[in-house]
């Protein structure tokens, strides 16, 4: 298989990148270098090419710019000698198409392959750094069989044994001679288990017929236990009722002998025992009250005869009353009486006060001076107005004297100031438009700004130019000269640079040669020192003289030609001795110097080269300087060509200014024109309303005299229109003054009119008195009143104390009492005889009614004792004794009787039916027999033999119970044919299992067989394969591989070229590295000897190999690519050369270019 | 016990439903205390080793019929029982139980031998057999049935198993009528693969012939052993991959219904050995494989203390399993040690995912 053309058409960073590799060269390698810096796709172009053969896997990283959907990859496979062109795209099936897009299957692209899988092919020939080591290191790690190690090198299949190793214990997991926990262990420990489930299970026929037999006989034994302790039971309940009896015969006779005194007492009428303790109990209450009663009547009859009556003051007491009310009206005004005196007094003086504050003292009829209140109403209404109307009056004539004021000034002020300037209002108004146009316009302004940009300009001109030293000249000529551009400059620097590099590049390889001449040389010499003693010349002369004697001796066959002979041979011997001893520093010495015949030739090349190199530098040198020399003469020289490029952009920066300074000019001139019409402006307007001016006067002086003459005459306008507005103002206030006295003289007339009538008209008081007056009349109408009441209470008061006097003595006369103290004296006097005879009168009431009671009391206690006494009559003739008590013990021996009765039939009826007899007597009798420590006795022996029943009855039970369940749990059902069924089961896997085991022991042993045959066939032929490979890879430091037994088998080891081994872990990396490819190159050269031969890809798998055993890994490729295509991917520069001087024919893609 | 008391138990409901039971012992029983120890229900004759005739209860009027039988006394009988029988009874159908190898049967020791001629020309109307698992039925002068059994228990007892029913007309004619009774049958199933090349058609292959097996089966389940054959260059695929061969038989027998794969016994060869390029490591592996080593006296001497070794540890129900005398275990050594080839070889092939080889 060869790969013609990879399409890259949408996979990973590519649209539409191609990589086409041609045709099979006809003679020659098939070489290919693909070049391309870090992230230029070389790993993706890699990926692309497994996926084209092997399908773009189900994930894939290469999506990230097309889709899975539109991934696709086309490549041109030479097939069995013929082109074909397939496309791969992003499927689970059916994803390789052929050029017009047909589905194929993948065995179009596989059956080439001879069955290489994806991951085989990577491992083997399709490497980057990280499968070169992988499947390096597999390779050495599966130790032990070098022909297992070899064979997986040319078949791609690394883990050959562990796979074999795995199978082995796939077979072992079943059975092992000496293991324990075997497939077959656990299958024969569950026939065991299976046949102690059944035993466990299953009973046998024999175990049956016991069992029955068992069954039968437990049962019986139980139902005549059973039966006897029934037996049992009943008799000791018998005898426990019998013991239960013989107490209660013993009582039965007890309450007979009782019985017998109580028999003749006469039983007595129902409730007799209820009603005595009653009876007792009222029979004494009786006799205590009566004696009680007749104690009280005698103590009330002497408390009558103690008390005395007074009938007079009785009669009087009724009369003494009615004085109540008349003795309260005396107290109160022998209380008040000063008080309302003094009060009276007062009153009168308040009068003569107010009198003397109205100026009436004098009066002689205080009451004719009120006036009536609708009057003084009136009057003070007429004072409230008149504050407001004198107020008014006032401010009027101020206002109207102030307004004239005002007047008088405005006048004088506008006869003093004369208009300059007649108002033509049209011309002024132009004037001032033009004059507020001019301000804003800041023409001046504008002037002299233009003219400060010029200056400046003017300056940065001379500067520009003074910079441009050495050159000389005006700004003008500056603009004329022609100045190469930024490109050509470039392009001198570029080219320079890249003879300046040559010349470094050249020097650097002729001190690296130098120093490696002189190396070898000094190796050269100490070989020769050491090879003298052996040269060749000495050795072809003894040989020389060997064959002549050989000739001489066989030509005469003697004595002397014999011992001229032997001494020859032994020169020679010596010679070929001595020179066999140092025949490898001979041939060391012989390398050296080719080596070193080369190396000169290199140095001498370099040394040319260097040369030739500084030439091409100095030419660039001098083209420069003198092109620059024809612009600015003696520049070069000094500051380079940095220095040139430096006054080039001065250059430009001086230009620039000059423009700058026209530009500056022009604006200017415009500046100055814009000044001129201005002023013509002004002047026409300034004529136009007649102002003098002076013509030759700046335009500034111009409108400010312009702006002086407006603002007067905008003055003398507002001047007269404020004259005018105060006359106006004089006029209102003449008329407010006016309407302000005639308010005054209406007023005075309703005052007159309110005075009169009255005798304040007489009097005339002013206004502001009149309120005073008024508030001291209404005080005088109230003080004239309280006066006249309290005059009349005092007399009311008076009398009623003389009637109440007279009404006491005439009592006191009746009562035959004397009435010569005070009026309170007497009254009390009189009271306290009074209330005594009544007092008398309510006790002697009190205590003729409590006689009374106490005579009705004792009527109805006698009443009560005759009852009684019948009742208790009828009780004691019934028993024939005197009294009560005796009764009271007749009751209690007829109850003590009844209960001996009762308790004597239930004894018997308890007899009867402890011994199950219905006659009692009969009962009786037998009981009387009996003994009670016989029945006892009897009933302890009992009780023992019963427990003893009842635990052989429960024996018994358990095991007829035990011999029921044992037959039932034989059960009838499937469960041992069950087992059995399993147990058979288990014999048909053991059987598979060993029938498997034995196969695949078999194979493994064929297998293993096998290989040790193909390893003895074919590793001589891959060993020098590999062996040749590594020795060409490490330059000859290494000679070769060798195999060396140990105890798990054979491992490889590396051979030094001086002598000694490593074995591959002992190698540094990059060594290692080179033998995991020299095994790749080996299995590789294997494969295609024997098959069609499939592309080598590899990716920058040489980043530890350094430049010369990189060139001999390409000598190695070169050598591949004889017998298939080789493509080697790689981000080194430094490498293409390398390859091209190994394999001129090598084709080079570059990937970072289209 | 237990098997005898539910054999008890369902004769008890035979019984209950008026159905009488004629039984003989055979080699087995006559061993076995547990039929002894029974305890039958009234409707079971059981034969003792003195040849019986036992009339059946029949309306007046009806055909009578007698059942003849004799029980192994001893476990082996190397003599015919025939001569131990009753001879006919005039007037009556008459039945015969015996326990018979007939004249023996491939695989079986002989019991009671006796050929079929000699039953026929006994007078009898029919004779019940039992003994051979196989059925097998003759007519004649009297009809002779060798009942067989109701259920296979393995491959070698494959195919549908069944009772007979056996009825007396009034004319005294018989008539035999086989019931169906297996509920799984067993059953070879022979695939060939020559030729193809491709997965899915070998997956195919097999669906058809389960197919057209489980058409052809009359018990309700099909337990098939796949027997595949033929040259193929899946040879290797299929003997690396069997367990996923026998996931894919076992989906598509899932896939007919009451359809079982018990194993896959794989006959494949590859061609690629004899034909292939020679040159592919694994194949001239192959190669020394069938020439170098598997005929060489050391590797047989290997094989045969292997298989020695692994006999001492089987259990002895299987002790013959790795042949019965050297000649014979020798031949099994040699087919098991190229098959066994077969299948390492296969699976040293890379791990490769299905969908990557044809």
């Amino acid at each position: 298989m060869r790969l013609d053309r990879l399409g890259l058409v949408r996979y990973g960073r590519f649209t539409g990148r191609v990589l086409d590799f041609g045709a099979r060269p006809a003679t020659g390698p098939d070489l290919h270098i693909v070049y391309g810096p870090n992230e230029a796709g070389k790993s993706t172009t890699l990926a692309a090419w497994l996926d084209l053969l092997y399908g773009i896997g189900t994930q894939s990283p290469y999506n990230f710019l097309h889709p899975y959907a539109t991934m696709r990859i086309e490549g041109t496979l030479e097939l069995e000698g013929h082109r074909r062109a397939f496309t791969r795209i992003k499927k689970p099936q059916n994803s390789l198409l052929d050029s017009s897009d047909q589905v194929l299957p993948d065995a179009a692209i596989l059956a080439e392959l001879g069955g290489i899988t994806r991951d085989a092919y990577r491992t083997m020939f399709s490497l980057d750094d990280e499968t070169l080591v992988a499947g390096g290191e597999s390779i050495l790690a599966s130790r032990g069989d070098l022909g297992q190690l070899l064979f997986s090198a040319s078949a791609g299949l690394a883990e050959l044994g562990q796979r074999l190793e795995r199978l082995k214990q796939e077979a072992d997991a079943f059975h092992k001679p000496a293991g324990r926990k075997t497939g077959l262990a656990d299958l024969k420990a569950r026939l065991v288990m299976l046949k102690d489930e059944r035993e466990q299970v299953d009973t046998l026929a024999s175990t049956h017929a016991r069992l029955v037999e068992a069954e039968t006989a437990a049962g019986t034994a139980y139902d005549a236990a059973t039966a006897e302790r029934g037996r049992v039971q009943g008799e000791i309940e018998a005898l426990t009722r019998q013991l239960g009896a013989l107490p209660r015969l013993a009582a039965l006779r007890a309450a007979r002998a009782e019985l017998a005194p109580l028999a003749d007492l006469p039983e007595p009428p129902a409730g007799w025992a209820a009603e005595l303790p009653a009876l007792q109990h009222a029979d004494v209450a009786l006799a205590t009250r009566r004696a009680s009663l007749r104690d009280e009547a005698a103590g009330v009859e002497r408390a009558l005869a103690a008390l005395a009556e007074d009938p007079d003051a009785l009669a009087e007491a009724e009369n003494f009353d009615l004085l109540d009310e008349r003795a309260a009206r005396h107290m109160t005004a022998a209380r008040d009486l000063p008080a309302r005196q003094l009060e009276r007094a007062e009153a009168e003086r308040t009068i003569a006060d107010l009198l003397a504050r109205i100026g009436q003292a004098n009066a002689p009829d205080p009451q004719s001076l009120l006036i009536s209140a609708p009057q003084a109403a009136r009057l003070m209404a007429l004072v409230e107005l008149r504050s407001g109307i004198v107020q008014r009056l006032a401010t009027a004539e101020t206002e109207l004297a102030a307004a004239q004021a005002d007047l008088a000034e405005a006048t004088a002020r506008q006869g003093r100031d004369v208009a300059p300037m007649p108002p033509t209002s049209d011309a002024m108004a132009l004037l001032a438009a033009t004059v507020k146009s001019l301000r804003a316009e800041d023409i001046g302004g504008r002037r002299q700004r233009a003219h400060r940009d010029r200056a400046v300009a003017q300056a940065a001109v001379a500067d520009g130019l003074a910079s441009l030293a050495p050159w000389q000249g005006d700004a003008e000529a500056l603009a004329l000269m022609i100045v190469p551009d930024a490109s050509e400059i470039a392009s001198w620097k570029t080219r320079s640079e890249t003879a300046a590099g040559e010349v470094t590049l050249y020097r650097g390889d002729v001190d690296r040669l130098a120093t490696q001449l002189a190396r070898e040389a000094a190796e050269l010499a100490a070989l020769a020192a050491l090879a003298g003693r052996g040269s060749d010349q000495e050795a072809a002369g003894a040989r020389l003289q060997r064959e002549t004697a050989w000739a001489h001796h066989r030509s005469l066959l003697d004595e002397e030609s014999a011992a001229a002979f032997e001494a020859a041979m032994r020169r020679d011997d010596i010679a070929t001795t001595a020179r066999l001893g140092y025949v490898a520093d001979t041939a060391r010495h012989g390398q050296i110097a080719q080596v070193h015949a080369i190396t000169e030739a290199e140095h001498r090349r370099a040394a040319e080269l260097h040369a030739a190199a500084r030439a091409r530098l100095q030419v660039e040198h001098e083209r420069i300087a003198s092109a620059v020399g024809r612009l600015v003469p003696g520049l070069m020289e000094a500051a380079g060509l940095g220095g040139f490029e430096t006054w080039l952009r001065r250059r430009e920066r001086a230009l620039e200014a000059r423009a700058a300074l026209r530009a500056a000019d022009t604006a200017w001139r415009d500046a100055e024109g814009i000044a001129k019409a201005a002023k013509e402006r002004l002047a026409a307007a300034l004529q136009a309303v007649g102002s003098t001016f002076d013509p030759v006067a700046d335009l500034d002086t111009m409108r400010m005299g312009a702006e002086a003459g407006l603002e007067a005459a905008t003055a003398a306008e507002a001047l007269r229109l404020q004259v005018e507005e105060r006359q106006r103002a004089v006029d209102r206030r003449v008329r407010a003054h006016a309407e302000a006295a005639a308010a005054d003289a209406a007023w005075m007339d309703d005052w007159q009119a309110a005075l009169a009538g009255s005798w304040l008209a007489a009097v005339d008081p002013p206004v502001g008195a009149i309120r005073e007056m008024l508030d001291g009349l209404t005080a005088l109408g109230t003080a004239l009143g309280k006066v006249a009441g309290l005059a009349d209470r005092i007399a009311k008061m008076k009398s009623d104390q003389s009637a109440y006097r007279t009404a006491l003595d005439s009592v006191a006369s009746r009562l035959g009492m004397a009435s010569d103290d005070g009026t309170g004296a007497l009254a009390t006097r009189l009271r306290n005889r009074i209330r005594a005879a009544r007092d008398t009168q309510k006790e002697l009431q009190s205590l003729s009614d409590r006689l009374a009671e106490n005579a009705d009391a004792e009527a109805a206690l006698a009443r009560d004792e005759v009852n009684i006494k019948r009742q208790i009559n009828a009780m004691t003739e019934h028993f024939g004794v005197e009294g009560l008590a005796e009764v009271a013990q007749n009751l209690a021996a007829i109850s003590e009787r009844a209960r001996l009765s009762a308790e004597i039939r239930a004894a018997e009826q308890e007899i009867a039916a402890a011994l199950g007899m219905t006659d009692i007597d009969e009962a009786e009798r037998v009981l009387a027999a009996t003994e009670q420590e016989a029945l006892a006795a009897e009933k302890a022996a009992l009780q023992q033999r019963f427990e003893d029943l009842v635990g052989r009855c429960q024996q018994l039970f358990a095991e007829w119970s035990t011999a029921t369940d044992r037959l039932a749990a034989i059960g009838g059902d499937g469960a041992v044919a069950a087992i059995e069924a399993r147990r058979r089961t288990v014999l048909v896997e053991i059987e598979e299992g060993a029938l498997r085991y034995l196969r695949l022991r078999a194979g493994v042993g064929a297998a293993e067989a096998a290989l040790r045959l193909y390893r003895e066939k074919h590793r001589s032929q891959m060993m020098a394969r590999a062996s040749d490979a590594f020795r060409t890879i490490s330059r000859g430091a290494y000679s070769g591989l060798a195999s060396q037994a140990d105890k798990d088998g054979e491992r490889l080891i590396a051979l030094v070229a001086g002598g000694g081994s490593k074995a591959a872990a002992e190698l540094s990396k990059g060594t290692r590295y080179q033998l995991y490819l020299a095994l790749r190159v080996a299995g590789y050269h294997e494969f295609a000897s024997t098959r069609r031969s499939v592309p080598f890809i590899a990716d920058d798998i040489m980043e530890t190999f350094d430049d010369f055993r990189a060139e001999e890994a390409f000598r190695l490729f070169a050598g591949m690519a004889e017998v298939g295509q080789v493509i080697y991917l790689t981000h080194h520069q430094h490498l293409i050369p390398i390859a091209e001087s190994v394999c001129p024919s090598v084709k080079v893609h570059r990937l970072d270019m289209d | 016990m237990k098997t005898a008391r539910f054999l008890a138990d369902q004769l008890r409901r035979l019984d209950e439903a008026g159905i009488q039971t004629f039984i003989i012992r055979g080699n087995h029983d006559a061993l076995s205390k547990i039929t002894q120890e029974l305890v039958l229900p009234a409707g079971v004759k059981l034969y003792r080793g003195r040849a019986e005739a036992v009339a059946i209860e029949r309306p007046r009027g009806e055909v009578p019929i007698t059942i003849h039988g004799l029980s192994f006394a001893k476990p082996h009988a190397p003599e015919s029982l025939l001569p131990g029988y009753r001879p006919p009874l005039a007037d009556a159908v008459n039945i015969g139980l015996m326990h018979t190898s007939l004249a023996g049967a491939p695989g079986h020791d002989v019991y009671a031998p006796s050929n079929l001629a000699d039953l026929q020309a006994h007078g009898f109307d029919y004779w019940a057999l039992g003994h051979i698992h196989l059925r097998a039925a003759h007519a004649g002068s009297a009809t002779v049935v060798m009942a067989g059994m109701p259920q296979g228990r393995d491959i070698n007892e494959a195919g549908p198993k069944s009772v007979s029913l056996v009825t007396v007309l009034d004319d005294r004619s018989i008539r035999v009528e086989e019931r169906l009774t297996s509920i799984a049958e067993f059953r070879r199933v022979a695939v060939d693969v020559s030729g193809l090349s491709e997965w899915p058609d070998v997956v195919a292959a097999i669906g058809q012939a389960l197919r057209a097996a489980r058409t052809d089966t009359r018990s309700p389940h099909l337990v098939a052993r796949l027997e595949i054959a033929g040259a193929t260059p899946l040879a290797w695929r299929m003997r690396r991959d069997a367990d996923l061969l026998k996931a894919e038989a076992d989906a598509a027998a899932a896939g007919l219904g009451d359809a079982h794969v018990e194993k896959l016994v794989l006959g494949v060869d590859n061609p690629a050995l004899t034909t292939g390029d020679g040159a592919d490591p694994l194949v001239e592996l192959a190669r020394l494989v069938e020439s170098e080593v598997l005929g060489t006296a050391g590797y047989r001497a290997t094989l045969g203390e292997w298989a020695g070794q692994l006999r001492g540890q089987l259990p002895a129900e299987l002790r013959d399993l790795l042949g019965v005398d050297e000649e014979a275990a020798a031949r099994l050594m040699e087919a098991l040690a190229a098959d066994g080839a077969e299948d390492v070889l296969a699976r040293l092939q890379a791990d490769a995912p299905p969908g990557d080889v044809g």
